[in-house]
Formats: structure tokens, C-alpha cells, sequence
């Protein structure tokens, strides 16, 4: 059995990952546009809003509580790793704790001080300076175009008029120089005369019976003109004076802008406690999120970091218990896994010895079995053979005085008894080979040559079976005891061709192969036989078992132990009515 | 809050009526901005078996006013929607102008079904524009901003104004 690592994990750190960009976006998009629109009327957008941002830190904190209860019930249930956990959850917890503190005392400490700079008085007697000097410079242009359009020398100027306007022009500026255009109508708002700066020209009067006193300062694109209007009377007729000056380029841009940073100024002076507190609110409710999303992720990694820790208790806990089929899968590099890798090897090789231990006490106890069993048998088994070769010696030689029935049942049962005698004395032999069968003296073998040299042997036994070894490669050597691999090829060819009797064909092909960092000769015998039924197919390989009536049940145990041996393995495949493959591996030569 | 309607198009006059005009004008005088809102909704009723999902709204008209005063010109000066509306000597004058929305035009209606038709109007008024991202202390602050209910104003057919 295996452990096979969950990729919920990450998947789930994947996807708090996309929620930590989507809340980045969402505080830089609700910071620089949502709250400047909160303010506004439209009470349904500010719904949304309200329900995102509590949502949210809403479904991160339910996700939290989730975890915690799960945490809670694993530790009720004494669960592998749940203690190592919770350490681990309070530690990344406090970690979060820890670096957010400062950097919030930080954050709030500054958003003070910037505030305080801000609004520092200085700055606010300036900027009311600033706007004193322009209403002052604009009132006194203002109210010298007045003075001077009311004064007692305007009707003196005026009397140019008709005689000589570039006079009356040129006295106006040499009375006054800040005055940069003149315009007179008559009485029915007709132009009389205009000198000066064109861009000061009043054109298209549409209510000329407004034109009195300081008019409306005229603002044009660039420029902005004041003006004032007089009325006088000149020989019985009245002419309506308008005279102006245009103000300095930008002076209507600046003033505007020094207007407008008075009025934050003013703003941010009045309701600056306030203020200061909504931010700190705000700081606190995008951290919050942040800081829940904070824990959620180390929820996950401790899951991650545990994930091999636990599988390792258990699978210790297991291979303790007995069982040395458990593994573990990591898919990571890093050195848990190389821990992991270890621990799976070391299972692996404990689980080997275990099954050679298990081979060798059960070889031992057959040795012994047999050895005893050979002893038993084999002396008394010579006195009866002789006894009775000597009965029918004997008999052979008296005369023809005994009766006809004696007779006949001496011969017949004197030649069972020495037969039978020789099978029991065949087996005993090869009782005794597979209890002394000898430590093998390895070398290197070339794997085709020994195959076909056994498969010589064995296609004469029947003409109808033919043994292809053509697909083992020339130059395949393994390392072996020759007599003994002879003896392995010998018996599974053997047992191959007697599962053919209406004959068949046997295959044999190899292959390299590595297994457990070693490098193997995979060995395949495969026959086209009746198959092996399911019933006996886990007694293959045990001594004394055959489902043949001639066999002594010897001849798989002894190539299952000559393959122990070798340090190698042998199993098989098998289905009834196709036939059966017999797998070797052996140590490369 | 009036409802007119001539030939087809119906109109929508708001005046609001409230205790906030010194406050307007003292945060004009401190060189700040004031701002109002007027929020015009025209609804057709149902009747019969919808009468129950609510009537339905088929025009809704925002209209925001912002006051300001001219130190150079000394004039208050009002802007709807950021275009120039208006400047004024006079405080009651720009008062008048500054708390009221004439004739805001709706959208078309048959005459005959006007008194199946009617108006909702509302006002949020500000005294001080609250500029951003100071604004957001509007969300906590209820002294900064003011909403009047929902005031309501039927359409007759054939009359011209109620």
C-alpha cells in the first residue's frame, strides 16, 4: 500500500494566492476610486461596496473558524500531527502578529505626522497671505479704474473727443497708465471711439443699459479683463466711458489654484480629528483582510510542512506492525523528500532481508525434513531390495515343485517391489540434492549460449515443441553458478513442454532492467500450455507439491531456491488455456 | 416639490426648504464649497395583479449644484454639473437659486395616463463640499451630510401643475 500525497494543498495555496492579488486590486481600486465616489448619492453602489468589503473579510474569517474547529476535532481525535499543527499555526500566527504591529503603529504614526505637517500654521498664513496680496492687487485695480473713470479729469479728457481722439488717448495714459483701453458709445450704444489694447474691446452690447459702474471681470481663455463704465454728458449728448485693463497672463489660473488649496487647507483644519480617524479605520480594515488571509495561508502551509511528518509516523507505525508494502510519495525535492526517499528505502531493503530470512528458515527446515526423511528411508530400503533380489534369485533356481498361483504372484510382485524400491530410492536422491544443493560459485555466464545449450537437450524430448530463444541478446551475460542456471532452464523448460502435450511453442527472450538503484537480467520463459489454475497457483513454488502424477513436487522449489541464491527473483503470469510466463531476474554478469 | 407636465414631457421642480442657509454661507465665506443634490424620479404606478413587485421607474434625473463665493468679484457663484449656472450679489437671490431646481425635464408621457404617473424627489445637501478622499469621513460623519426623504408629487391629466 501507498500514501499518495493530496495536491489539495496546493491547489488551495494557488488559489489563496489569486485572492491576495484580487484584495491588492481591490484596495488600490477601492482606495483611489470607489471612496472617492462613496461620498456620492447613489446609495445602491455604496450597498455593494459595503457589502464586498464585509463580505469579504467575512468569508476569510468563516474559513478561519473552519479550520480552527477542524484543527480542534483532530486533536479531540488524537490525530497524527494535529499537536505539531497547532504549534505550528500559533508560531506563522504570531510571526503575522508580530510584523504587523510595528508596521500599523508605523503607518498610523506617519499618517499623523503628515497630517500635522500638512497642516502645519505656517502654511495656512501663507496661503491666506497669498490670496490677501491677490484680492488687494485685484481690488486696487479695480478700484483705480474707478476712481480714475469718476475723477474730475475725465470730462476735461472727454472734450477731445470730437477734435482729436489720439489726444484724448494719449492724455488718458498720461493720467493714467494702468488703464489699457478706452471705449465710448453714444446713447444708443453705438461705439464712438475705442483706443488701446484690441483683446479689451466690448463687441455685440446686448444690454448696453447694464454697462454702469464695475462691470463683471471677463474671463477669455487666456486672459481676463476688468472694466468700468462711466456715464458723461458732452454738449447735450451722453456718452457711456468704459475703460480697463486686461490682468496679467495667469493671474486668474493662479489665484484659482491659490483659492482652491486655501480650501483644502481649510477643510483638512476642520475636520482633521476626523479624519484621522476614518484613515486609522481604514488602514485597520484593508490589514484586517490581509492579516486573515495571512493565517488562512499558514493553515495551508503547516498542512504542507506536516503532510510528510505524519505520513512518516504512519508508515513507521505500519512497517512496526508488520506490514512492509507501505510507501510514501513525495513529489517535492527538498530534503523531506530525501528523507522520504530514505525511509522508503529502508523499508524496501528491511522488507528484502525479511523475505530472504523467511526463504532461508523455510530452506532450512526442508533440508532438515529432508535429510532426516532420506535417513529414515534409505536404510531399510536397501535390505528389502536385497531380500527380495535373493527371494527371486532363489526361486528362479528350485525346481518347478510350488504351485502355479505362487508363481505367478511372486513374479508379479517382486519386480513391483524393486521398482518401486527405485522410485522411492530417486526421490530419496533428490531429496538429498535439493537438501545439499551447494552455494553457488558465480561467474559470468553468457545468458543465449547456456539457454540454447539446455533447450538442445530438451526439444528432442518432443517434436512437436519448439523453443525460440532467439530474442535474448548475444552479448547478455549474467552473473551465476552455470550448473545451477542450467538446472533453473532445465526444470522450467521440462515443466513447459509438459504442459504442451499436443506440443506448443516456448519462448525465451531478456532484457536489462533496473531495480532499487540495481541493475537485473529480466528473463521471460514463456510457454503457449494449459495455464496454471488459480487454486495452486500460491503452492507453485512449494516442495513436495506437483499436480503431476509422476512428479516429486521438487523441481519449481529448487529453481526458486537456486534464484534466491543467486540474489535474484522469480514469479510468474498465467491464464488457464493460454499459458504460463516464468519472470527471472538475475545480477547482471 | 412640483409635477408638470406640458404637451407631453413632464417636469420636476424641487425647492428645499431647510434650516442650512447660514451654514452655507458661513463655509462660503470661509472660502470653502457648498454642494446640493437634487434626485428626481418619475414612476408609472401598477396596478392590478403586479401592484405587488412595486411601481416602476422610468426616469431618474441627478442634478448637482455647488456654491461658491468670489472673493475677487464678490459674488457668490453657483456651477450645475461643472458648467457656470449663475453669480450673485445678493444672498437671498443666491440662496433662492442655490436651494431650488426648476423644471427638470423627465422624458415623455401620454397626457392622458398622466395620473397613473408620478414624481419622487429628494435632496442631499452638503454646506461643505467635502473634498476627496477627505470625503470619506461623509461615511462616518452624519453632521457632514444631510438626506431628506422621499417627497412625493402626482401628475394629473389635464392639469398642468400641482
Amino acid at each position: 500500500m501507498r500514501l499518495f500525497q493530496s495536491s489539495t494543498t496546493s491547489v488551495g495555496l494557488l488559489v489563496l494566492i489569486l485572492i491576495f492579488i484580487l484584495l491588492i486590486a481591490l484596495i488600490v481600486v477601492f482606495s483611489q476610486q470607489i471612496l472617492v465616489n462613496l461620498a456620492g448619492v447613489d446609495e445602491q453602489a455604496n450597498i455593494v461596496v459595503y457589502v464586498v468589503a464585509i463580505a469579504f473579510p467575512l468569508i476569510l474569517l468563516g474559513l478561519i473558524v473552519f479550520q480552527i474547529i477542524r484543527l480542534i476535532r483532530e486533536r479531540a481525535t488524537s490525530k497524527p500531527g494535529s499537536r505539531l499543527k497547532t504549534r505550528l499555526i500559533i508560531f506563522f500566527m504570531l510571526i503575522a502578529l508580530l510584523s504587523s504591529i510595528p508596521q500599523a503603529l508605523l503607518s498610523v504614526n506617519f499618517i499623523n505626522s503628515a497630517i500635522n505637517f500638512w497642516l502645519e500654521a505656517r502654511l495656512g498664513d501663507a496661503l491666506r497671505g497669498g490670496l490677501s496680496i491677490s484680492l488687494e492687487y485685484y481690488r486696487g485695480t479695480v478700484e483705480n479704474l474707478r476712481s480714475f473713470n469718476q475723477s474730475s479729469l475725465m470730462p476735461f479728457v472727454l472734450q477731445d473727443l470730437d477734435r482729436n481722439p489720439e489726444r484724448l488717448w494719449k492724455n488718458v495714459r498720461t493720467v493714467n497708465s494702468e488703464v489699457q483701453f478706452i471705449q465710448i458709445f453714444a446713447e444708443d450704444g453705438s461705439e464712438v471711439l475705442f483706443r488701446g489694447d484690441q483683446e479689451g474691446r466690448l463687441r455685440n452690447l446686448v444690454r448696453f443699459d447694464e454697462l454702469t459702474g464695475d462691470l463683471p471681470k471677463e474671463d477669455r481663455e487666456d486672459v481676463s479683463i476688468l472694466r468700468n463704465a462711466s456715464v458723461y454728458e458732452l454738449g447735450g449728448r451722453q456718452y457711456t466711458v468704459v475703460v480697463g485693463r486686461l490682468m496679467p497672463e495667469d493671474f486668474d489660473n493662479k489665484a484659482r489654484r491659490l483659492t482652491e488649496s486655501l480650501e483644502i487647507f481649510n477643510q483638512l483644519n476642520r475636520y482633521k480629528r476626523l479624519f484621522r480617524l476614518v484613515l486609522v479605520f481604514f488602514y485597520f480594515f484593508f490589514s484586517f483582510p490581509i492579516f486573515l488571509l495571512s493565517i488562512l495561508v499558514s493553515f495551508l502551509l503547516t498542512e504542507e510542512i506536516i503532510r510528510p511528518i505524519v505520513s512518516l509516523e504512519e508508515a513507521t507505525r505500519r512497517v512496526a506492525e508488520g506490514d512492509f508494502s507501505f510507501r510514501i510519495l513525495h513529489r517535492s525535492a527538498d530534503e523531506l523528500s530525501h528523507l522520504v526517499g530514505s525511509f522508503n528505502r529502508m523499508v524496501s531493503e528491511l522488507s528484502h532481508s525479511r523475505e530472504k530470512l523467511r526463504q532461508s528458515e523455510k530452506i532450512s527446515a526442508w533440508q532438515e525434513i529432508a535429510q532426516r526423511l532420506a535417513h529414515e528411508i534409505k536404510n531399510p530400503l536397501t535390505p528389502i531390495k536385497l531380500s527380495a533380489q535373493r527371494i527371486l534369485k532363489k526361486y528362479a533356481a528350485s525346481p518347478q515343485t510350488e504351485s502355479e498361483e505362487f508363481q505367478k504372484v511372486l513374479e508379479a510382485s517382486i519386480p513391483a517391489i524393486v521398482r518401486e524400491v527405485d522410485n522411492l530410492n530417486d526421490l530419496l536422491v533428490e531429496f538429498r540434492e535439493f537438501a545439499r544443493l551447494p552455494m553457488p560459485r558465480l561467474q559470468s555466464i553468457a545468458l543465449r549460449e547456456l539457454v540454447e545449450e539446455v533447450a538442445e537437450m530438451y526439444t528432442n524430448l518432443s517434436a512437436n515443441v519448439t523453443i525460440d530463444s532467439s530474442h535474448i541478446s548475444e552479448d547478455s551475460l549474467i552473473r551465476g553458478d552455470p550448473n545451477q542456471i542450467k538446472q533453473v532452464f532445465a526444470n522450467l523448460l521440462r515443466n513447459a513442454i509438459q504442459t504442451m502435450p499436443k506440443g506448443g511453442e516456448i519462448s525465451v527472450r531478456s532484457a536489462v532492467v533496473n531495480k532499487e538503484n540495481r541493475r537485473y537480467c529480466r528473463i521471460w520463459i514463456k510457454d503457449s500450455g494449459e495455464g496454471i489454475p488459480e487454486e495452486i497457483r500460491t503452492r507453485v513454488f512449494e516442495p513436495y507439491f506437483t499436480s503431476k502424477r509422476q512428479g516429486t513436487g521438487l523441481g519449481l522449489a529448487i529453481v526458486e531456491r537456486i534464484i534466491f541464491d543467486h540474489d535474484g527473483n522469480i514469479w510468474f503470469e498465467t491464464q488457464e488455456g493460454v499459458g504460463t510466463t516464468f519472470i527471472i531476474d538475475l545480477p547482471l554478469g | 416639490m412640483e409635477a408638470s407636465i406640458r404637451g407631453q414631457r413632464v417636469y420636476g421642480s424641487v425647492e428645499y426648504v431647510g434650516s442650512h442657509s447660514q451654514e452655507v454661507l458661513a463655509s462660503l465665506w470661509d472660502g470653502l464649497k457648498a454642494e446640493i443634490t437634487f434626485q428626481v424620479r418619475l414612476y408609472r404606478q401598477n396596478r392590478g395583479f403586479f401592484a405587488f413587485i412595486g411601481d416602476r421607474l422610468l426616469v431618474e434625473r441627478r442634478v448637482s449644484q455647488i456654491a461658491y463665493f468670489d472673493f475677487f468679484e464678490n459674488r457668490y457663484k453657483i456651477q450645475r454639473d461643472g458648467e457656470p449656472l449663475g453669480e450673485y450679489a445678493a444672498e437671498a437671490e443666491f440662496l433662492d437659486s442655490f436651494f431650488s431646481l426648476a423644471s427638470v425635464e423627465l422624458g415623455k408621457i401620454e397626457p392622458s395616463g398622466a395620473q397613473n404617473h408620478y414624481l419622487l424627489g429628494r435632496v442631499r445637501m452638503m454646506p461643505v463640499k467635502i473634498i476627496a478622499p477627505l470625503n470619506i469621513i461623509t461615511l462616518f460623519s452624519s453632521g457632514t451630510a444631510f438626506t431628506t426623504p422621499w417627497i412625493e408629487a402626482k401628475l394629473k391629466a389635464g392639469v398642468e401643475e400641482q
